[in-house]
């Protein structure tokens, strides 16, 4: 589904190395967990598998769905089957959500469907994160909470179907009860969807208690320090992500 | 905005009159140079959009009746090299005048908003707001200039600027979600340039390219 080998990534403008020599590889229908310290390049990586411009593959080789990276553009990542949840989703000014909504799944289905029946068949995915229907009349995200525009994504998801689902950090903006509610939503959609792929990206092991990994990989400047199962998480929970000697070595400097 | 009650060409020499508590909401649309004055007695209350195209102007606005109030959205799109002058008299006290200048430079020519606002000594209570944006596409000349002159204390007065390209974290949001970049220039635009409110053919030839040869 995702494999990436040896990648090194910088910025465009100033050239900063961001990933360095990264590996992941993810196959169908599995659940992967990154955990990192803030600025470990957790949210360039979701970005950099998105073809984001801002970032350049410097080394290493990206295959998704089978494809060179390279040879891919953002929407056609999307319209192969990935989705990628923000971490903070923009506001956009002017583009209605259901405007946009209906483009989306326009370029999905190559159907064209009108407001109206758009709305009706939207409405109980609504109900199921408990966002108000108004919100698909608005500007894009205007208006809403953190956790809102996070619900927001997820209604996205559900109408797009993605077979590769990349999460930056749910978990943020939403309160206790949301996440659960969120994280319900999910795993159903999981559950109706078995094949899918997910890649979490997270700082807190809270979301885990939700979403069930198969992996967890700790992430420390630009890479991979260690690999294990859900009671990494809780390792790092416990002990935070300093460096333990064993993989100091690899780490800067 | 307000249901639109009239449709007009906005080309060439025009002034609009509104009596003393008459209401009013007009579309106007022009390809051609233009002059607007407009006068509001007491009380009254004009809303106007106007979509223009390759197109200079100029608009005074005298608010001259107590409690009058006049809301303006200009669109305009941009091949050629254009200029919009703007002039809001405040006259009376408590007069209210909210500009919303939306501009989208196509080309690499310049596009220049000029807005004064004279709000003097005595106008209690008046509000002046503005938000002025120039979308510039290629690397043209994108000016906005709001000077406001303002002798009394008791008045709100707010403005905002934008120029530049549009914002790349919205496109590659856009884009995560499986549009093209001709799609979503399309829907950033009629968002931004409010085209919601022309119908289709309207909407077609204002947003319609200019074609070479
Ligand atoms: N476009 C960019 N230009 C310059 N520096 C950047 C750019 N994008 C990211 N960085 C830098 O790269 C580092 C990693 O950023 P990134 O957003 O990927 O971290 P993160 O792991 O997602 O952090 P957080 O947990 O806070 O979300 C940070 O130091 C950030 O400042
Ligand atoms: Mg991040």
């Amino acid at each position: 589904m995702l494999e990436m080998k040896h990648v090194t990534v910088e910025t465009v403008d100033i050239k900063k190395p961001i990933l360095k020599d990264f590996s992941l590889s993810i196959q169908e229908g599995e659940i992967h967990a990154i955990m990192g310290p803030n600025g470990a390049g957790k949210s360039t990586l979701s970005k950099v598998i998105f073809k984001n411009p801002n970032y350049e593959i410097k080394q290493g080789e990206i295959t998704l769905f089978d494809q060179d990276l390279k040879a891919l553009q953002t929407e056609q990542i999307a319209r192969m089957g990935a989705f990628l949840v923000l971490q903070d989703p923009p506001v956009i000014e002017g583009v209605s959500t259901s405007d946009f909504m209906r483009e989306a799944l326009y370029e999905k289905t190559k159907e064209r469907v009108n407001l109206y029946s758009f709305v009706k068949e939207i409405e109980k995915d609504c109900q199921k994160l408990s966002l108000k229907e108004e919100l698909l009349h608005q500007s894009i995200n205007q208006g809403l909470s953190g956790g809102e525009r996070k619900k927001n994504e997820l209604l996205q998801l559900l109408l797009l179907k993605p077979k590769l689902i990349v999460l930056d950090e749910l978990d943020s903006g939403l309160d206790v009860d949301s996440l659960k509610q969120v994280c319900k939503v999910f795993n159903d959609y999981l559950k109706e969807y078995p094949s899918t792929s997910v890649l979490i990206i997270t700082h807190y092991s809270r979301i885990l208690e939700y979403i069930h990994p198969d992996f967890v990989h700790k992430m420390v400047d630009g890479k991979i320090v260690q690999t294990g199962t859900i009671h990494l998480a809780k390792e790092i929970e416990k002990e935070g992500y300093q460096i333990n000697e064993h993989t100091k070595e690899q780490s800067h400097e | 905005m307000n249901k639109i009650k009239r449709k007009e060409k906005g080309n060439g020499i025009k002034k609009i009159h509104l009596k003393e508590r008459q209401k009013d909401c007009i579309q106007l649309l022009n390809e051609e140079n233009f002059q607007i004055e407009i006068e509001l007695e007491k009380e009254s209350l004009l809303e106007i959009s106007q979509y223009s195209k390759n197109a200079s102007g100029r608009i005074q606005i005298y608010l001259k009746g107590e409690d009058s109030k006049i809301e303006y959205h200009y669109n305009t799109v941009n091949q050629t090299e254009n200029k919009l002058k703007v002039e809001v008299f405040h006259e009376s006290p408590k007069t209210e005048s909210r500009l919303f200048l939306h501009g989208w430079n196509q080309e690499e020519q310049a596009l220049s908003f000029l807005v004064n606002v004279y709000i003097p000594k005595g106008m209690h209570g008046s509000v002046a707001q503005q938000e002025n944006r120039i979308y510039n596409e290629k690397k043209g000349k994108a000016l906005i200039e709001p000077t406001l002159f303002i002798d009394e204390f008791d008045v709100e007065a707010s403005h905002s600027s934008f120029t530049g390209p549009f914002e790349e974290t919205s496109k590659f949001y856009l884009k995560t979600r499986g549009l093209e970049e001709d799609q979503i220039n399309h829907l950033l635009l009629e968002g931004f340039l409010e085209g919601k409110e022309l119908t289709e053919e309207e909407k077609f030839h204002f947003f319609q390219k200019r074609k070479e040869g």
